[in-house]
């Protein structure tokens, strides 16, 4: 127990390795990554070899962000695969220089309509990513020409950053994707995943038993396990210590009954490393918004929407003695907002398990909270047969492969 | 206090006193009523409530023996629950979450033979916790309702709970069900709008609902099962809303107290109403009384009234004509001895008046004889004599013929006797408006004309000195109650018209306003008035004029005179 319950310190150690897969490593490689033919195939889901290209019908439930279950619509500069390994996004290449400070990315030729000057431009305007380069310490962004752009950095980066992955320095380009098999989003019309899979939806992500097993029970569906993308954790905020106590000493035997009995979800004991305990000095940066009321006082929050969530706050209730408070459900705005002004007795949130920008996570919660792992849960990929190749990346993310 | 007002006091009370006794005895009645019917409804709401708790309770329990049926032959179960099996251990957990929803129940647990919860289905993660206490406490109440207070994970559960042994492999479990013992079931149990019913657990405020008048209680065995167990005496509340009866007992008092004050103004109404109608024929009666004198004995009695008002009436009307009877005889006596003094005034004045001229026809004949050729000197000497004489007597005998006429009843033309006084009047500002069927009035045509003269005559004087001021002489046919058709004539003017004193001696004789005046004109219409047998009355106000009627009767069928 003692060595899974990390407290959120105020002052953060430099960023050494930021991933956390079982089997991954700090990913990047400098110059530009030399494909591996091994880890590609890792990553690949066997559905299908890539063919003519067409629409493929990618379910999203209501709460899912579309461009986790797919990715659609935009493009990174680097990609990171199910590995954690970078790979060409809208960059081909990059390199840095010695002092590591400074790395440079050259553009694909592929990358229509995108420039390394229209890329700065709009990474400078738009709110949410000039938030992520904020909290990445990125100081300069300099286009050198029609395809190379130089990344300047306060501090060195032994790999090139995984910044350039994340969602909200995605960039529109013209072009459909290289294998011509487009994303099409199908909104699920009621509550039942099955539903979208009757209606004709070519691939769900889902971590739902019944739904899985109803899946496995057709034969034009397979259904792939996609990496472990979230580690739920039992927030405290400053002064609610207690609540650690009700962990049992024998954590792993506890995660291991957590993540067994009290969730429907495919989930396991919650695994180290974990990147929050190891995230060097962040920027102070106040995007604070004004909180509406104070939601969750004196509750165990979790977002309305997430039963394993709500399952594993039940569970934290069940533990506890009379005094214990209950539970209470919030809406993820709501939750946000309780949550980073810790007003809550404690919280169970979802964390990824591989953060792009630590330092924006940890902005999420109060400083001084103390964070319990508690399970780690995946999801999987249910996908129609006949469905062209898929590529899994970091976080369970899906998109078609690139053509031969 | 007047007559009336004592009539209007006693009629007041006999309306008010008696409605008020009955309103007062109907309200309360009406109250007692209501209340002792509200009782009654919530004594047996109060049964009835519990017999609806017992067969709640029952129905529950047949729900869970159906459960324990279901379980005892449920392979998965055995294998879970008995043979420890970790693949149907998910299946466990959620089975009393899907059997509490099918059955319809708020509380659904089973426990093993330790009183660990193997499955609950409204906390479902609370698992493996020890709570024997709660089977153990349902079943030792037996068929009693019993309350339980359970966790969940968000607030606690209240309900009404029961629970269930069963056996699978020779080992004892326990099932252990209930239903929300609050709102929904309250809500059902409800049977009354006018009744609350609430639970009262032994930590919760003992007090009835704010406001609610305590109608009965259904002690109900409890257990807080939360966290440390407490077992106590829990309550089911039945209080009396404040709303419905409340608002009746208002309606009725509001009510009650808008009829009772229309009734007041209604009742002091008809007392003032009655009090007024009994008082005014009186009060009229008594003004007319007032006016009668031996000079006004014209004063009009004549009634519809068939009641004692009408016949006091009446006698006044009779009173007053016999006075009037014996006012004109005395009055005539008066006259034969003022014709009898007036002889012998005539007498005399004539005496004195032809004393000089007898002696101016003695000294005329002495002349004549003793010296002839001096008879047209001497005549002319005394000439004066015999002309200041001769006018003497004509003044004398004009004075004396205004005083005492002779009455010769017979058809008059009113009509044509006033277009002929109006006439000779030779008042620009006097008009007549006559009426078109008017039958002939039994009078002297002298004594009308004189009566028309001097009222005419009077008017037109009046409003000589007034500019635009007028004088309207009218006819029309009457027939007054009691009596016969008649002749009414009324003389206005629009002249500064008489103050109350001046009317009072304006029928004295030689009384007069005018500078030229002789004092006999009214007085003189009196009389007359008084011997034609008709009425006058003068009607004035300063400032607003003067108004004189005078009927005279009527001679239905005879021809006027021209």
């Amino acid at each position: 127990m003692a060595s899974l319950t990390i407290r959120l310190a105020r002052k953060f150690r430099a960023a050494a390795c930021l991933a956390a897969f079982g089997t991954g490593g700090c990913g990047g490689a400098t110059p530009a990554p030399a494909p591996d033919p091994a880890a590609r195939d890792e990553c690949i889901l066997p559905t299908g070899e890539p063919g003519d290209p067409r629409e493929i019908l990618v379910a999203t439930a209501r709460s899912e962000e579309p461009t986790v279950a797919a990715r659609r619509g935009f493009e990174p500069l680097i990609r990171l695969d199910c590995v954690g390994a970078a790979r060409p996004g809208l960059a081909q290449s990059w390199t840095t220089d010695s002092s590591h400070r400074a790395w440079t990315f050259v553009f694909a030729p592929s990358a229509a309509g995108v420039t390394p000057a229209s890329a700065a431009a709009e990474w400078r305007t738009r709110p949410d990513a000039a938030t992520t380069l904020r909290y990445s310490g990125v100081a300069s962004l300099e286009p050198l020409d029609e395809r190379r752009l130089v990344v300047s950095l306060d501090r060195p980066a032994d790999s090139v950053p995984f910044l350039f992955a994340d969602v909200s320095l995605g960039l529109v380009t013209d072009t459909l994707p290289p294998a011509g098999t487009t994303f099409v989003p199908f909104r699920l019309a009621g509550e039942d995943p099955r539903d979208a899979l009757d209606a004709g939806a070519d691939i769900l992500r889902t971590s739902d038993p019944a739904v899985l097993e109803y899946a496995r029970s057709r034969n034009d569906f397979t259904v792939h396990p996609l990496p472990w993308s979230r580690t739920y954790v039992l927030v405290v905020p400053p002064g609610g210590d207690g609540l650690t106590d009700l962990i049992p000493g024998d954590s792993a035997a506890f995660r291991a009954g957590l993540a067994r009995d009290a969730v429907h979800a495919e989930a396991r004991a919650a695994e180290p490393p974990f990147w929050w305990s190891d995230v060097g000095p962040c920027p102070a940066i106040e995007t604070r918004e004004p909180t509406p009321d104070q939601p969750g006082a004196n509750r165990i929050g979790y977002a309305r929407e997430d039963p394993v969530a709500r399952a594993l706050a039940e569970r934290v209730v069940a533990l506890s003695d009379r005094s214990m408070t209950p539970a209470g459900g919030l809406p993820a705005r709501l939750l946000a907002a309780s949550l980073r002004d810790g007003v809550g007795r404690a919280y169970v949130v979802p964390v990824p398990r591989t953060a792009l920008v630590p330092c924006r996570e940890l902005a999420r919660w109060p400083v001084g909270s103390v964070l319990v792992p508690l399970i780690d849960t995946r999801m999987s990929a249910i996908v129609r047969r006949g469905v062209p190749a898929l590529a899994v990346e970091f976080d369970g993310g899906l998109r078609p492969v690139d053509s031969p | 206090m007047s007559f009336r007002g004592r009539l209007f006091l006693a009629t007041s009370l006999a309306l008010l006193v008696p409605l008020t006794v009955l309103a007062l005895g109907v309200r309360r009645e009406m109250d007692r009523r209501l209340s002792g019917e509200s009782r009654r409804r919530g004594e047996a709401a109060v049964q009835a409530l519990g017999a609806e708790l017992a067969r709640e309770r029952e129905r529950v329990a047949a729900r869970l023996k159906a459960l324990a049926v279901e379980l005892s032959a449920d392979n998965r179960f055995r294998l879970a629950a008995v043979q420890g099996q970790a693949a149907s251990r998910a299946y466990l957990l959620d089975w009393a979450g899907g059997a509490m929803r099918l059955s319809g129940l708020s509380l659904l647990q089973i426990q093993d033979s330790t009183g660990r919860i193997l499955s609950s289905g409204h906390f479902r993660n609370e698992y493996d916790r020890l709570r024997p206490e709660l089977p153990d406490f349902l079943l030792a109440a037996g068929d009693t309702p019993a309350l339980v207070r359970v966790r969940t994970a968000e607030s606690p559960l209240l309900a009404l709970a029961a629970a269930e042994r069963f056996a699978v492999a020779g080992r004892p479990f326990a099932l252990v069900g209930g239903i929300a013992a609050e709102d929904g079931l309250l809500k059902r149990l409800d049977p009354d709008p006018d009744l609350a019913v609430s639970l009262h657990t032994p930590d919760s405020a003992g007090t009835p609902r704010a406001g609610g008048q305590l109608v009965g209680e259904i002690p109900l065995p409890f257990l807080d099962a939360q966290g440390e167990t407490a077992t106590g005496s829990g309550r089911l509340v039945v209080t009396r809303t404040s709303g419905t009866l409340a608002v009746l007992q208002r309606g009725l008092n509001t009510w009650f107290l808008i009829s009772l004050a229309l009734t007041a103004l209604l009742a002091l109404g008809l007392a003032a109403w009655i009090s007024r109608l009994v008082s005014r024929p009186i009060t009229e009666l008594a003004a007319k009384t007032a006016t009668v004198d031996l000079d006004r004995l014209d004063v009009d009695f004549a009634t519809a009234r068939d009641d004692e008002i009408g016949a006091l009436s009446r006698l006044l009307g009779a009173m007053t004509a016999r006075l009037r009877t014996g006012a004109a005889r005395l009055r005539e006596a008066e006259r034969r001895v003022a014709m009898g003094d007036l002889a012998r005034q005539v007498n005399h004045d004539i005496k004195n008046g032809l004393v000089p001229i007898r002696n101016v026809l003695l000294h005329l004949e002495q002349v004549a004889r003793d010296r002839p050729e001096t008879l047209a000197e001497v005549f002319d000497q005394r000439r004066g004599t015999l002309e200041s004489s001769v006018a003497y007597l004509d003044t004398l005998a004009r004075n004396y013929a205004r005083l005492s006429p002779a009455a010769a009843p017979e058809a008059c033309d009113v009509n044509a006797m006033v277009a002929e006084v109006v006439r000779a009047s030779g008042a620009a500002a006097v008009r007549t408006r006559l009426a078109g069927e008017l039958p002939p009035a039994a009078a002297d045509r002298v004594m009308l004309r004189r009566v028309l003269e001097n009222l005419v005559g009077n008017a037109a004087d009046s409003i000589s000195s007034i500019k635009g001021g007028e004088v309207v002489v009218s006819t029309e046919s009457i027939t007054p109650h009691g009596a016969g058709p008649a002749v009414r004539v009324t003389i206005a003017d629009t002249g500064p018209g008489m103050t109350r004193a001046e009317l009072d001696r304006a029928f004295d004789d030689f009384y007069t306003t005018k500078a030229d005046g002789t004092g006999l004109g009214l007085s003189i219409v009196r009389r007359l008035i008084l011997d034609l047998g008709g009425a006058l009355r003068i009607d004035t106000e300063p400032g607003a004029g003067t108004r004189a009627t005078i009927e005279i009767p009527a001679r239905p069928g005879g021809r006027a005179a021209p």
